[in-house]
């Protein structure tokens, strides 16, 4: 494998993890091994929580410029009604690693990319999702890794959950009217074949 | 009904990736498990390329640290599926989870297992588990928290030490949020 696994992820507060909507409880690759130009989907496995309906969003921090975020979804097996695909949202992404509770994380200078290069663009419902407590739904995103990736790369980085609380402009604040809480992450890696 | 949730004081968790073992997912054969049962949980774990003059055996360890009611943590087991030819009991050790926190928090405060001898670093390119059992009260429970793992690096005294004042080093493979509690309880906090 080409690159060790190297990041950090500083001052997550762990009191935040169980205030939200939808808590990370599992979370896995469907195929760990992945060829240049296909694509492996991450699973991110939630219980729901008891809290005030928020933006669910999702935000992948893994290192490299071979990789790409495809289809990420909101309840990908239908439990609390149709599918909700997920939107691009930079600026909560940027906002939540840079002042929401939780969700912040950078990569140790010895990576080859370190922690301001590694993305932060989350992945949203466009509206707001009511609380499911104690129901179990799944979000999903494709990593499709780029024709050419040399066989051995690594892909490695950490997987947010969280929501946000917006106070009603659209634009993400991380403040105390406007919050930004990650509910969870896990640390993940796969391989190129 | 009870509730669970993190004690109230923010736990700063600092922790650094460095391992030469990663932790991929996390997940349990059964994330709501009736009352009395046991369920298990299961960490993917890949080999990747350690370090020049780096060991090639250390322990591995893996550390739970959260909160909870009525789950009791059992039976730690490395490499069940002897991908690497390594099956074998965990035996309880803190002062793993106490020192490997300067490097891979969080970790310490909570139950930390390691593997009973050293096992190798870096299993290039395997894919292996590591498992443990969580056995739920008659009466329900749950538990909300992280589990970690990582790896010890001791300096032949077979004792955990703090990094600073000894030879022994700490690598991480990972960390997870997960949450397990029987079908009803209330994982909301309050």
């Amino acid at each position: 494998m080409g690159k060790r696994l190297s990041a950090v992820v500083i001052a997550l507060v762990a009191a935040q993890l169980l205030s939200g909507c939808f808590f990370l409880r599992e979370s896995n690759w469907t195929k760990d091994r992945v060829k240049a130009g296909k694509a492996t989907t991450f699973e991110a496995k939630l219980i729901g929580g008891d809290a005030d309906p928020s933006h669910f969003f999702i935000l992948p921090r893994l290192e490299g410029d071979d990789v790409s975020i495809r289809k990420p979804v909101f309840d990908a097996k239908e439990k609390l009604g149709p599918q909700k695909s997920l939107v691009e949202d930079a600026v909560l992404g940027q906002v939540a690693v840079d002042s929401g509770q939780g969700c912040d994380a950078s990569i140790v200078p010895d990576s080859p990319r370190q922690g301001p290069q590694a993305p932060s663009r989350a992945y949203k419902t466009v509206n707001e999702i009511a609380s499911a407590n104690n129901k179990f739904v799944t979000a999903t995103f494709k990593a499709k890794v780029a024709e050419g990736t040399p066989p051995g790369t690594g892909v490695v980085g950490v997987v947010y959950v969280g929501y946000w609380d917006d106070d009603g402009d659209g634009i993400p604040e991380g403040n105390d009217d406007d919050a930004i809480n990650c509910t969870g992450f896990t640390t993940s890696a796969f391989q190129v074949k | 009904m009870k509730k669970f949730a993190f004690a109230a004081s923010a736990i700063a968790v600092g922790m650094g990736l460095s391992g030469c073992i990663a932790q991929t997912g996390f997940h349990w054969t059964n994330a709501q498990p009736k009352a009395g049962d046991t369920t298990k949980g299961i960490i993917d774990l890949k080999g990747l390329t350690g370090q020049n003059g780096e060991p090639n055996k250390a322990y591995f360890y893996i550390g739970i640290i959260g909160d909870g009611d009525g789950v009791t943590p059992k039976s730690f087991k490395f490499d069940p599926g002897n991908v690497l030819n390594a099956k074998g009991k965990m035996v309880s050790d803190d002062d793993v989870g106490d020192f490997a926190d300067t490097e891979c928090g969080p970790v310490s405060g909570g139950s930390t297992y390691r593997t009973e001898t050293p096992v190798k670093t870096s299993p290039v390119d395997k894919l292996f588990q590591a498992t443990f059992k969580v056995k739920m009260d008659g009466a329900g429970g749950g538990l909300g928290g992280f589990v970690s793992s990582g790896q010890w690096f001791d300096d032949g005294d077979g004792l955990a030490e703090d990094p600073s004042a000894s030879g022994d080093t700490y690598e991480c493979s990972g960390v997870a949020s997960t949450v397990v509690s029987t079908k009803g309880f209330d994982v909301s906090g309050p």
